[in-house]
């Protein structure tokens, strides 16, 4: 028979189809579609990530574009040694401490309530919401979340880093330790600090938000 | 003994241990007042942490695709054997240029020179002629014994003869190194 002429051609079964390893393959054959694959499978995650780092959803959009577009120019250096995830939430976390670091070095910038929004035409003053009719409860809660945001602005880079990838992006240790390439034990030793420090200065506004 | 490391209190936070462990774990908090205050600051931040995530949850732009297509460059850059095997390409599609068909002849001409030089007559080896291994190491061993022969000082006993040939199957190389006079 014809068939018993030719060696087995091994065919991969439907879930390698749409891998992410697959669609890199495709993306370097100048498919754009599967790299558009890609970014819409990663492109919430990415943005989140950005978004808890640098407490900014307008930035974490610009940093995820960016993320993209270094992973596209980069994608032949992938060399598929580690997960595409990995790969690309390691090309964010770069980013983004590059954008912290840039951020301490600009001064920063004070506004007054009482100027002019517009100076040419004078129109209208900095307002600040009137919440007074709001529930007590709900201010107490957006005051905690405020503290949670300002202690992890304060926080070490590489604490905040594996806080926001454990406990906001859900990444078990060991992925984080792949994305930092670092041990596992020096995730866990770093996540524990870093929650106990946010623990200890949530606690003052913890009691009144419950 | 549950040991109060970081690992472990981790693992304890995440309900990662077992009941017995967890049972030991607790004990042993409530014998350490740090570990504990520690332990309870972390479940706080955990609880703060997770309730500003489902409070605050990140959307993405509807335009994030389109945005992000205008900046992509043309085509991903390819790795060297591919560029290389694209610029081939290039050069093998016809052309009336002068100095591309010019330098197109003199690719041909050199490749041809240095495959020639390369790959040019070799003397064939014929089965009849390759040895084994046995004899290999037969060789191998007599050439040690004439170089350690003529490095010995004059006087030495002489070497005894080696015992068979190469081609014998009794050839047994065991022999042969009991048999070695220093």
């Amino acid at each position: 028979m014809l068939t018993m002429a030719y060696p087995e051609v091994y065919e991969p079964g439907e879930e390698e189809f749409d891998s992410d390893a697959w669609l890199v393959g495709r993306a370097l054959e100048h498919d754009i579609a599967a790299f558009e694959q890609l970014v819409e499978r990663y492109q919430g995650k990415i943005v989140g990530y950005a978004a808890r780092m640098l407490n900014d959803n307008e930035e974490a959009e610009d940093v995820a574009q960016e993320v993209f577009i270094k992973a596209y120019r980069s994608l032949n250096n992938f060399r598929g040694d580690s997960a595409f995830s990995t790969w690309i939430y390691r090309i964010t976390t770069n980013l983004c401490i590059d954008k912290m670091r840039k951020r301490k070095r600009r001064p920063q910038q004070a506004y007054s309530l009482d100027e002019p929004v517009d100076k040419d035409e004078d129109k209208g003053s900095r307002e600040i919401s009137d919440e007074s009719g709001e529930p007590n409860m709900n201010i107490e809660k957006e005051e905690l979340r405020q503290q949670v945001r300002l202690v992890m602005a304060e926080m070490p880079e590489k604490m905040r880093t594996v806080l926001v990838l454990c406990d906001m992006q859900g990444l078990p240790y060991e992925h984080i330790a792949k994305i930092l390439k670092c041990p596992i034990g020096t995730v866990k030793s770093r996540l524990f600090h870093a929650r106990a420090d946010l623990g200890r200065r949530l606690r003052p506004y913890m009691s009144g938000a419950q | 003994m549950m040991k109060l490391n970081e690992s472990n209190i981790l693992d304890y936070l995440d309900d990662r241990l077992c009941k017995k462990d967890c049972a030991d774990m607790e004990e042993a908090l409530e014998r350490s007042e740090d570990k504990s205050s520690d332990v309870d600051d972390a479940r706080l931040a955990m609880q703060a942490l997770h309730a500003l995530v489902s409070v605050e949850p990140v959307v993405v732009s509807e335009d994030f695709w389109p945005r992000l297509r205008e900046k992509l460059p043309a085509q991903p850059p390819r790795n060297a054997m591919a560029q290389v095997g694209s610029t081939l390409a290039g050069w093998l599609w016809p052309t009336t240029s002068k100095w591309a068909i010019s330098a197109r002849v003199a690719a041909v001409v050199a490749v041809l020179a240095m495959a020639s030089l390369w790959f040019g007559p070799q003397r064939t080896v014929t089965p009849s002629s390759a040895i084994s291994a046995s004899e290999k190491a037969f060789i191998s061993r007599s050439m040690q014994r004439h170089v350690d022969y003529v490095n010995s000082p004059p006087g030495v006993n002489s070497l005894p003869l080696p015992v068979g040939d190469a081609g014998s199957a009794d050839h047994n190389t065991e022999q042969l190194d009991d048999g070695y006079m220093p």
